[in-house]
């Protein structure tokens, strides 16, 4: 008993003795309110923390080039595509070398088996690693992987993939951040050892610059930096992604020295922060999400089988006050404003008064079902800030709504069922176009439950002719005044019929320590963790400038790897002098172009 | 003694197989009723669950022991050293009010535990965070141990496991980290196990045997530690069932506050994701240890402090 009592009170000695741990600036710890589920990339959405995950644990066959949005090679270079364009050839880097992880030491470099390993096991059902299509969610299209007709090893170090039609996006599946590379020899590994085959998705064995150290679900992934990978190592020592559910503590931890970067910031924290940015002590980087938010509605209910009155609630919106309200006015529009309107919703023809006022009559016989759905991957808040301002701007026109929430896998029932009037989605998507899947009729006759071309469009509204439009914009050869010509008409139909609203593509906030530099942002919204460094000498002054400690040496030959060049750094690492200066900085990132294209009708129409 | 030790095991073994119906109840309440199969479908699902086999987490694809193994460690050592240090400042300051109950000093002591009891134990967390971790920067905000720190995982203790890793970073930085849970976790044990000792000191402090050793002029210390603590332990060991009923249900909330990797933080999680496996092993296992502390206690205070030698003290 005595020994006990001994031991508490030294605790409570020891601990206020010697307050909170000194600044380490050995290690980044970033907060981020995202969900950790996996380690691998390939079992998250496209989204912000899939990208920062994928930058800094793995590696792509092919990448692109975050900012003319070429593709670019990754730990393979594509060599030869066949006139049929069905057959791509890689030829892999032979330098390529694997982390190891616990007991696995990988004994041999990345090789052709890996690249149809990480493939294989995502549409070939007798692959001991296989899940069905559903559980690889940043794959919004089931042809991208049943097209795959086989992918053969022409030698160790050369990969073919041969498809059975050709794809215009193909090239963009394996570009994309969530399509990474994992060790063939780790999966071998883990049967030997009769482990869960599960342990490939959350033990992370990988090529990029940081290798994992312990990951708790749900909790944290530690990283470490990769000594032997091929390009400039990290100059961090200790990478932590730490979740960190409430948003308050997030901004007290950066001050605790806890969060060296936090993510998404709440509205009424903003001018705290910004008064510490003023003094140098918080950085603000915001960022284009590929997190496009929808209003959708189930046009086979009556009262919205009616187009005027889909077009009356979207009249009543004012988008730019809900992207003042839920975004700080830094969310882009999915679709631009005509020149010489206020509301972007403004369609080309004016509906009669009488239409009006008969749809606002209809509206307000029954009051409508609002629905929004947390989403695991953040942002479940704005859909709430966002139906919340629906409901106001709908009473203002005298309609009565309720607002119902639910879970996401609930929701997405409610969703697939039709049992719904109103909705606010929230869609990651790299493809051309985030709308057309909304949209898309009904295509094959199987009805099944991976046909997510059909599954997408819950609003039960199918256009033929706004489908061929979407269609045809997939050809790449057209040129950009038959493009703009479809957008045009595109953009005309969906404004006449409104079976969606196109609200915007939410933004991501970061907040960093005043003193942490080289922080990028990938074309996902997440962060490249790669050339981060603190800079304590000059908080304040050496912002902007390529610090001497930064290697001038660059990319060392492949442009994926983001060479540590003091343009680079410019960037994002310029503390802004005022408040408005975020924004350019943002648009300047954000050339990355894949959710670019994705805003194809806004072009067209401004 | 005997006697009463077998009933206690029999209400023990009776309650379990209540818990087990109300658990199997939940796990099948969303599957099709099927009579026939019930009685045998009950007796695997309670036998899986005494064999540590909890099936699978919905969420993770694992079983659901491996995460039971990381999380209840972090939430019995944080019940472990808040009940220690509760009952012992309850208890020392309650022995010395009860002593000397017309102290003004004492009486303010009362009035304060009274207030911060007062207050919801989130509520406190929150603003003890903001005094010492954001204004005074002497306590980190939340966590068990800095994320910088890497501590292998042994048992699950935190406080076991860097204690075992011999790095002294390690064990600062989990010391630093403990210290504001449990105080905060402490209030309110400290002023019931306070009230409860305060009370019992008084009424002991009448009695004639007490009276005799104040004439004999023994200083109150001694009185305290000879006299007085033993003979109102048989009286508070019955309330401290309740006590750590209640310590158990705020340490899920604290946990939450600080974001303490504890069962807490698990439950949580798991209601979030609706995994309906965790959060059948988790109501099973912190209730099956409640009920075999709470028969412990009994068992303790029968054969230590048997009827015949108490003070009744009827507090």
């Amino acid at each position: 008993m005595r020994f006990l009592l001994f031991i508490t009170f030294l605790i409570l000695l020891n601990g206020f003795m010697h307050g909170a741990a000194a600044a380490e600036h050995e290690g980044v710890i970033y907060c981020s309110e995202h969900a950790l589920p996996y380690m691998n990339p390939q079992r998250y959405q496209y989204s912000p923390i899939a990208s920062t995950l994928a930058k800094a644990v793995y590696e792509r066959l092919i990448g692109r080039d975050n900012k003319t949005g070429e593709i670019v090679p990754g730990v393979g270079k594509l060599t030869r595509l066949s006139r049929d364009q069905v057959e791509y050839t890689f030829v892999l880097d032979k330098t390529v070398k694997f982390h190891s992880y616990g007991s696995f030491t990988p004994t041999r470099e990345l090789q052709a088996d890996d690249v149809i390993f990480s493939f294989n096991r995502m549409r070939d059902p007798g692959n001991p690693f296989y899940e069905p299509f559903e559980n690889f969610p940043y794959i919004t299209r089931t042809e991208t992987l049943s097209n795959i007709k086989d992918i053969v090893a022409i030698s160790p170090h050369v990969v073919r993939f041969i498809l059975k039609e050709p794809d215009p996006d193909f090239l963009d599946f394996l570009a994309i951040d969530n399509s990474v590379i994992l060790s063939k020899e780790y999966a071998d590994y883990i049967l030997a050892h009769n482990l869960p085959p599960e342990y490939i998705d959350y033990n992370a064995v990988g090529t990029g610059p940081f290798q994992e150290s312990s990951f708790i679900r749900e909790r944290y992934v530690k990283l470490k930096p990769f000594p032997e990978y091929r390009f400039d190592k990290p100059m961090i020592k200790k990478l932590v992604i730490n979740r960190s559910w409430k948003i308050n503590k997030r901004l007290s931890q950066m001050f605790t020295n806890e969060c060296h970067i936090i993510s998404n910031p709440s509205a009424s924290q903003l001018t705290f922060i910004e008064q510490h940015r003023d003094r140098k002590e918080l950085n603000i980087f915001n960022r284009k999400t590929v997190n496009a938010t929808f209003i959708i509605f189930n046009t086979r209910k009556d009262v919205l089988r009616n187009r005027h009155t889909r077009r009356t609630i979207a009249d009543a919106i004012n988008i730019r006050d809900l992207n003042e309200a839920v975004y700080f006015g830094l969310g882009h529009y999915i679709i631009g404003a005509r020149a010489g309107t206020n509301n972007i919703f403004t369609p080309d023809t004016e509906p009669s008064s009488e239409e009006k006022l008969a749809s606002v009559l209809e509206l307000r016989r029954t009051p409508l079902r609002i629905s929004v759905f947390e989403s695991e991957n953040g942002g479940g808040n704005y859909q709430i800030k966002i139906a919340e301002i629906l409901k106001s701007d709908l009473e203002s026109i005298g309609v009565k709504s309720e607002i119902h929430k639910y879970r996401t896998d609930t929701g997405l029932r409610k969703l697939r069922s039709g049992n719904f009037d109103v909705a606010i989605i929230n869609v990651y998507s790299n493809l051309e176009s985030v709308i057309a899947p909304l949209l898309a009729c009904r295509k094959t006759v199987r009805r099944r439950q991976s046909d997510t071309e059909f599954m997408n469009n819950f609003t039960g509204w199918c256009n033929v002719y706004f489908d061929n439009i979407m269609t045809s914009l997939k050809n790449r050869r057209l040129s950009d005044h038959e493009k703009m010509s479809l957008y045009l008409n595109a953009r005309h139909i969906l404004l006449e019929e409104m079976p969606l609203i196109p609200l915007l593509y939410s933004s991501n906030r970061y907040v960093a320590l005043g003193n942490l530099k080289g922080l990028r942002t990938t074309a996902a919204g997440g962060l490249d963790f790669r050339n981060v460094y603190f800079d304590d000498d000059k908080p304040a002054e050496s912002a902007g400038t390529a610090p001497a400690k930064t290697p001038a040496v660059s990319g060392s030959g492949t442009p994926e790897n983001p060479g540590r060049t003091a343009k680079v750094q410019k960037d994002v690492s310029a503390p802004a002098p005022d408040k408005d200066s975020t924004a350019p900085a943002s648009d300047k990132d954000s050339t990355a172009p894949a959710p670019d294209r994705n805003r194809a009708p806004a072009k067209g129409g401004s | 003694m005997l006697k009463f030790i077998a009933r206690r095991i029999l209400i023990l073994l009776f309650v379990f197989f209540v818990l087990t119906i109300i658990l199997f109840w939940m796990h099948i309440r969303l599957t099709e009723f099927d009579a026939e199969r019930l009685v045998r479908d009950y007796l695997y699902f309670t036998g899986s669950i005494v064999r540590g086999n909890f099936g699978i987490s919905t969420g993770s694809k694992l079983p659901v022991i491996y995460e039971l193994k990381m999380y209840l460690p972090s939430t019995l050592e944080l019940i472990f050293f808040s009940f220690v240090l509760s009952f012992a400042v309850g208890t020392v300051t309650g022995i010395a009010a009860g002593l000397n109950h017309h102290s003004v000093f004492l009486k303010g002591v009362t009035a304060v535990l009274r207030l911060t009891t007062s207050f919801p134990v989130f509520w406190l967390g929150q603003m003890m965070i903001t005094i010492f971790a954001v204004e005074l920067k002497l306590v980190p905000t939340s966590g068990n141990i800095s994320l910088f720190c890497e501590v292998p995982l042994v048992t699950g203790s935190i406080f076991i496991d860097s204690l075992l890793t011999m790095d002294p970073e390690n064990i600062k930085s989990m010391l630093n980290h403990l210290v504001l849970p449990v105080i905060v976790l402490s209030f309110m044990p400290a002023t019931q196990f306070y009230l409860l000792a305060r009370r019992a000191s008084f009424t002991i402090s009448e009695m004639d045997f007490i009276r005799m050793a104040i004439s004999r002029g023994q200083s109150q210390f001694f009185l305290a530690r000879k006299h007085i603590f033993l003979n109102i332990i048989p009286s508070i060991l019955p309330k401290i069932k309740i006590i750590l009923c209640n310590l158990f249900s705020a340490t899920i909330l604290v946990e939450v506050v600080f974001e303490w990797p504890g069962t807490g933080i698990w439950i949580s999680t798991a209601v979030e994701h609706s995994d309906n496996a965790v959060l059948e092993t988790a109501i099973f296992v912190l209730a099956i240890i409640f009920l075999l502390t709470n028969t412990l206690i009994d068992i303790m205070g029968e054969v230590f402090f048997p009827e015949k030698r108490r003070i009744n003290l009827n507090i």
